[in-house]
């Protein structure tokens, strides 16, 4: 390859020339075959890579994979929920628990063997039994009012409709079957979660009234009865904020700066992006968390990573001749440009504004769409 | 029982865009993070096998994402498309997860082992292009992955430098520099197989 200017291909490809120059690098490949011959090795290399990502995930491996997620973000949001509450009110988890179980005992005359009470309306046809340790009621057609509390570890009680299943998760609530298909979950104490065939799984809470097949005719019987959403999920905001995340890998990628829970944090749409800051005592993260831009063992490798070094100990004028002597023995070693530009950085640290000046000229004359020019022009504007 | 409920209709749902979603899950409804995963779970899942040597790990990772999404929810800035955070965040798992496995994976390779479970073919590729695919695997592996993230993230998901450069939270010119250098490792890597 003799063409001198085949860099300017991966320049065009990244997006960091100019107009002027994305005319000129077009007009240039147009007539030089190295710089085709460059595209086409980057197109294919672009190809083959994407063939690594493999192949498409099916729908049903898709609904698999959400009904899993949803799961665990409801146990973990629960889990999150009575972490907080558990030590603040004790006392009135306690009293509730007394109240619930005496009512509980009461209400089935003592005979607590099961806290399961189903009544059922006239022409209702199902069946109830155990299996695997879970209360089941296959209901066939009808209606059927269900209360269920429970004791810990208590299993849960599964309702199959012809259509799906409804989960209880200790509640009161009522299941209708008509022609086939569940047309009606209504709850009034507790969480239901309503999975039907073709439907979208549904957690229904108090007071709300669930009719799968029923899209038009919305009604609310009660002004407050709390927020509802329509495909069916959905949980009451947490009276206490959402507990803070763990910070994930916050030197090598911090996440945005959170923002408070007042709804104004959600700033709209985004204006125009403003390019990423490099703060001028910031040595760039290419060299030293990138270990491979470093030593890498060979002769070169070594004499960047000890300029590198140098710079990390705080001894900024060495560094900036270690890079100058490094970007003159191997002008056309890959880390030739990262040393240009941190021998920059480095007469910056070194208070040395002239140098550092006179160091950024010769690397935009070096470097005109190099990597590091916006740093460099940004760095002389300082 | 009292019938003082309100109805839960099934609507029609005009499509929401991300930063609302997201606020939605924020305020606990896990139906918007479940509108997020159908939208944008095959392209996290697509980043994550780049990244990662084994299908089962990336699948993971993929899930990992969308429970940080319900945990993290409010740090979004609410614009329309939250495709390059939640790279960000893929990234950022597969980075914690490279850092703790350093050592099994060192071990490892001193053994000579190569990555367990490799993509599952696409039905009509030819041996060819299954060992080409099996080459470019292994060299991408061999990238550091801080660059294998930025080289995936630019050629097979097309984000620009500077989207990179914010999800990731590193400056632009690292962005290009890591991206020239994969490139470059990854042709060396390719040249070498077949000199």
């Amino acid at each position: 390859m003799s063409c001198s200017r085949t860099w300017e291909v991966e320049a065009a490809r990244d997006g960091r020339l100019g107009e002027q120059e994305r005319k000129a690098h077009a007009r240039h490949v147009a007539e030089c075959s190295d710089c085709r011959r460059e595209q086409r090795a980057l197109d294919e290399l672009q190809v083959g890579l994407r063939a690594v990502a493999g192949s498409e995930v099916s729908d049903g491996k898709l609904r698999h994979g959400r009904q899993a997620l949803l799961e665990r973000a409801l146990a973990e949001r629960n889990e999150r929920g009575r972490a907080r509450h558990g030590y603040r009110r004790p006392l009135a988890v306690a009293l509730a628990a007394a109240a619930l179980a005496l009512v509980v005992w009461w209400g089935f005359g003592g005979a607590a063997s099961s806290a399961i009470v189903v009544r059922a309306a006239r022409g209702a046809s199902y069946r109830r039994y155990e299996e695997g340790g879970r209360q089941i009621i296959d209901l066939e057609r009808g209606r059927l009012e269900i209360e269920v509390g429970h004791a810990e570890g208590e299993p849960r009680l599964r309702v199959r409709t012809p259509d799906g299943v409804v989960d209880d998760v200790g509640t009161t609530f009522v299941v209708e079957v008509a022609a086939g298909r569940t047309e009606l979950v209504e709850v009034s104490v507790g969480l239901v979660r309503v999975a039907l065939v073709g439907r979208p799984v549904a957690m229904v809470e108090p007071g709300l009234r669930y009719r799968p097949y029923k899209s038009a005719d919305v009604t609310a019987s009660t002004a407050d009865a709390g927020s509802v959403t329509s495909t069916g999920l959905h949980l009451d905001a947490p009276s206490e904020p959402i507990a803070q995340p763990e910070p994930i890998a916050q030197r090598q990628t911090p996440m945005p700066p959170r923002a408070t829970r007042d709804s104004s944090r959600f700033r709209g749409p985004k204006g125009p992006r403003k390019p990423p800051q490099t703060s001028v005592t910031e040595r760039p993260r290419t060299t030293a968390s990138d270990s491979d831009a470093g030593d890498d063992g060979s002769p070169s490798g070594r004499a960047f990573a000890e300029a590198v070094q140098t710079l990390d100990r705080g001894e900024a004028v060495e560094a900036a001749r270690r890079f100058r002597a490094f970007a003159q023995t191997y002008p056309t070693d890959r880390r030739a440009e990262d040393a240009g530009y941190l021998r920059v950085v480095a007469w910056l640290r070194a208070g040395k504004r002239a140098e550092a000046r006179s160091a950024a000229e010769e690397f935009l004359r070096r470097y005109p769409a190099g990597f590091r020019r916006q740093d460099v022009e940004r760095l002389l504007l300082h | 029982m009292k019938s003082s409920a309100r109805e839960v209709p099934e609507a029609d749902f005009a499509p929401e865009h991300d930063g609302a979603l997201l606020m939605r899950v924020h305020e606990g409804d896990l139906s918007a993070l479940g509108v997020l995963y159908d939208r944008h779970y095959r392209a996290v899942l697509r980043l994550a096998r780049c990244l990662l040597p084994q299908e089962s790990e990336a699948e993971d990772v993929a899930q990992e994402v969308f429970l940080t999404v319900a945990r993290v929810a409010s740090s979004f800035d609410g614009r329309p498309s939250s495709r390059s955070w939640l790279f960000g965040i893929t990234a950022r798992l597969v980075l914690n997860r490279a850092r703790r496995g350093a050592r099994f994976l060192r071990f490892v390779q001193r053994l000579g082992e190569q990555p367990s479970e490799v993509k599952a073919k696409l039905p009509d590729e030819t041996l060819l292009e299954s060992e080409l695919r099996a080459q470019l695997t292994e060299a991408l592996h061999k990238l550091t992955p801080p660059k294998r993230v930025v080289i995936v993230l630019a050629e097979v998901e097309g984000l620009s430098g500077p989207e990179i450069a914010e999800a990731l939270g590193i400056p632009v010119g690292t962005v290009w520099t890591r991206l020239h250098h994969a490139r470059s490792e990854l042709r060396d890597e390719l040249r070498q197989k077949h000199a």
